[in-house]
């Protein structure tokens, strides 16, 4: 018995070691078909570890098709969770040894490490003239004149809303802030929670806090020059206006009970389940309209609208929006023609685009209007005009437009502005704070 | 009958703590278990139990082909026991030439090897990284084998050195006085006497391997190598995760886990009182 393990032990070791040669030979190979043009392995490295669902499964539907129609391309697809995407990302850009093709976000405090270390292929702009791309989406891709990436998503943040709620209580979709009021009042009566958000993950709450600033003031520049250091928070009348009036909404239980602790799935939930009339979110779960795990009626009666105006000066039709991440290829990749060669496969507008509407996953960040037909969802709809009616776009949203640092202080920061946690005046000189810190670091 | 009496009160008493007490250690086993089973729609409310109605045992499905989790499997029960093996004969040896090998410096070997348990493992991510690269064994199963093993030496050592502490002298003089040589010491004398701290240092090693991650995403990119973890995060979306289909396969993978701690409960406990006191 003894010896048998002891053999068994023996084996294993050589089947490790030897089950390492043959993964590294197949990685040292890649530089050897590239040239021969014969089968080529593609690493790709994508930050959406769900295969079988979402976008996900559209990343890898069309690599499927691109496979079928180039069978010497393989892809050795690695992916992770968002922060163990990040993490790992730093790394090979430490060790200059960046997968071939790559999920990149445009958000500065990630994309900027890859610029600087040259890690970036420049793309050329005019490959993608025909590529529907909306009219600004490639900017935050583009340095120097050059582009580094192309985007899939264009992100934007909406109040979905219950109609079948709505139409039982004899209620009108809200266009301004007393309406908004006069709404939470009549649910909150009958029990309802009026609107559902999440505060666990803070981001959610901070883009909120953005927006009401934005439908406070109307104005999107004032809250990115704070950041920048060209005002001050503190004692701007718009931003402690803003904050006070959504605190006030806050007492009022317009959210549930505790949201500021809400895990996303549990507040997308309350709504979806009919416990909350709206519920404060992006675009991107438009596929709520289409889930059939989910209440008939439900689905029915989705729909979305624009967060009103808070007060006179804001606009109901502002938005924030912004382009959601993108890919990019490695500069230094020895299949970096293979590579931008499936790049522009992946994001055809047939391909790219046009599944994702179809399939009801998400917005892409080029033209999907040409796709709206008669057997899209209501919601798809409404989410078409909100885009299309917007009389201005936030870009990069004010917490990721500076350092990561300045991103952490700063959700935590709106987390307790629209949870009352603290008063408008503490918030702004939290806020000051955190960036007269980013802006030295940045100046470092 | 008066005594007699309080004697069975007082073992009632005992045996409903001790109820109480097991009921709780179960309790997040069979909750995820009950979760497992639900839709996605019936994952959150006010209740902490909910019956599922009907089971979804498609869930596991899911768990079992779109999570790989018995490719996962393979390869953790396969780099696991390697470390465990690996481990436990190093820190045998290990511990008997520190503890009963006189030479110099021995203390301060021992002093360093010890210091091991303090380094936080996210310290050595990138120099490990950079390491693996230049041997060119990233994305290799020899890449998680070897870190694991450094991080369980340090542990594994110092119970096993505290255990080989506490083996009298005499019986490997006697060893000596029959002919033994070293190897035979460790062979016949230390090893068969070592075996409640082997068993917990292999529990110990068995649940650090089992469920690590952050090295396994670190060191690996490929699924042909990859560990049980990533059964859990193949069903992350961007935003809301697929939560009830995770719950299956972490119910899957705590099977194993499970069982190894039913098998080896007692010589853990045993190994580690043992390791504890010194006389």
């Amino acid at each position: 018995m003894k010896k048998i393990l002891a053999y068994l032990l023996v084996i294993s070791i050589v089947f490790a070691m030897t089950g390492c040669a043959g993964e590294t030979a197949s990685n040292d190979n890649d530089s050897q078909y590239a040239k021969t043009d014969e089968k080529i392995t593609i690493r790709f490295f994508s930050n959406l570890p769900d295969r079988s669902t979402g976008q996900g499964k559209l990343e890898q539907m069309i690599m499927d098709n691109y496979c079928k129609e180039n069978p010497n391309v393989t892809f050795e697809v690695e992916t992770l969770d968002d922060v163990s995407f990040s993490q790992k990302l730093k790394a090979y850009i430490a060790s200059n040894n960046l997968p071939d093709m790559l999920y990149v976000n445009s958000l500065p405090a990630e994309i900027t490490p890859l610029l600087n270390s040259n890690a970036l292929a420049d793309l050329s702009e005019e490959d993608y003239e025909n590529y529907d791309f909306i009219q600004g989406a490639l900017d935050g891709y583009k340095f120097d004149g050059k582009l580094y990436g192309l985007p899939r998503n264009t992100d934007f943040m909406v109040l979905y809303y219950n109609q079948a709620l709505f139409d039982q209580y004899d209620l009108d979709f809200p266009t301004n802030l007393e309406e908004l009021k006069h709404c939470s009042e009549v649910f909150l009566k009958n029990g309802i929670i009026p609107c559902s958000l999440s505060g666990q993950e803070q981001w959610p709450l901070a883009l909120y806090f953005q927006e009401v600033i934005l439908k406070t003031s109307g104005n999107q520049q004032e809250i990115y020059d704070a950041v920048d250091r060209k005002i001050q928070f503190s004692g701007n009348d718009n931003f402690i206006k803003a904050i006070e009036l959504m605190q006030e909404l806050t007492k009022s239980n317009f959210a549930q009970e505790g949201f500021a602790a809400s895990e996303y799935g549990a507040a997308m939930n309350l709504f979806t389940q009919g416990k909350a009339a709206m519920y404060y979110m992006g675009e991107w779960d438009m596929g709520m309209a289409t889930d059939e795990t989910l209440p008939e009626e439900f689905r029915e009666n989705v729909r979305a609208g624009y967060l009103p105006a808070f007060t006179e000066n804001g606009k109901n039709t502002d938005l924030v929006a912004w382009y959601g991440g993108g890919y990019g290829v490695s500069a230094n990749s020895k299949l970096k023609d293979e590579c931008i060669k499936f790049l522009n496969y992946l994001m055809k507008p047939e391909n790219w685009a046009k599944l994702s509407w179809e399939n009801g996953l998400n917005f892409p960040a080029q033209d999907a209007t040409k796709y709206v037909s008669d057997n899209d969802s209501q919601l798809q709809k409404d989410l078409v005009e909100i885009l299309a009616n917007a009389s201005s776009t936030s870009g990069v949203d004010f917490y990721d437009s500076s350092t990561s640092e300045f991103m952490t202080a700063c959700m935590s920061i709106c987390q307790n502005a629209v949870s009352g946690n603290a008063s408008a005046e503490e918030c702004l000189a939290e806020l000051d704070k955190a960036a007269d810190t980013a802006k030295s670091d940045m100046e470092k | 009958m008066i005594a007699e009496k309080k004697k069975k009160w007082k073992r009632a008493r005992l045996l409903i703590l001790l109820s109480v007490v097991a009921l709780l250690n179960l309790f997040p086993l069979v909750w995820l278990l009950d979760y497992s089973l639900l839709s996605n729609s019936d994952f959150y409310g006010d209740s902490i139990m909910k019956l599922p109605a009907p089971p979804l045992w498609s869930n596991y499905f899911s768990a079992i082909v779109d999570g790989k989790f018995f490719n996962y499997l393979l390869n953790s029960l396969f780099i696991t026991g390697i470390t465990i093996a690996v481990v436990i004969t190093l820190s045998i040896c290990l511990g008997y030439a520190l503890i009963r090998m006189k030479w110099k410096g021995s203390r301060f070997v021992y002093t360093l090897l010890i210091t091991g348990i303090m380094i936080p493992i996210h310290t050595t991510l990138l120099p490990n990284f950079f390491a693996f690269q230049a041997y060119g064994i990233l994305n290799t199963r020899i890449a998680l084998i070897l870190p694991y093993i450094a991080f369980s030496m340090s542990l594994g050592l110092f119970i096993m050195s505290g255990f080989i502490e506490g083996i009298p002298r005499s019986l490997e003089e006697a060893a000596v006085m029959d002919g033994c040589g070293v190897l035979r010491i460790i062979k016949n004398v230390v090893i068969p006497l070592s075996k409640p701290a082997a068993v917990t240092v292999a529990t110990m090693t068995f649940f650090n391997c089992w469920n690590e991650f952050i090295m396994a995403a670190t060191y690996t990119s490929s699924d042909t190598i990859r560990t049980l973890p990533f059964a859990v995060m193949n069903f992350s979306g961007k935003y809301t995760s697929n939560y009830t289909v995770q719950f299956a396969v972490m119910f899957l993978s705590t099977v194993p886990a499970i069982i190894i701690f039913i098998l080896f409960n007692k010589q853990m406990t045993k190994g580690i009182i043992a390791g504890a006191i010194k006389e």
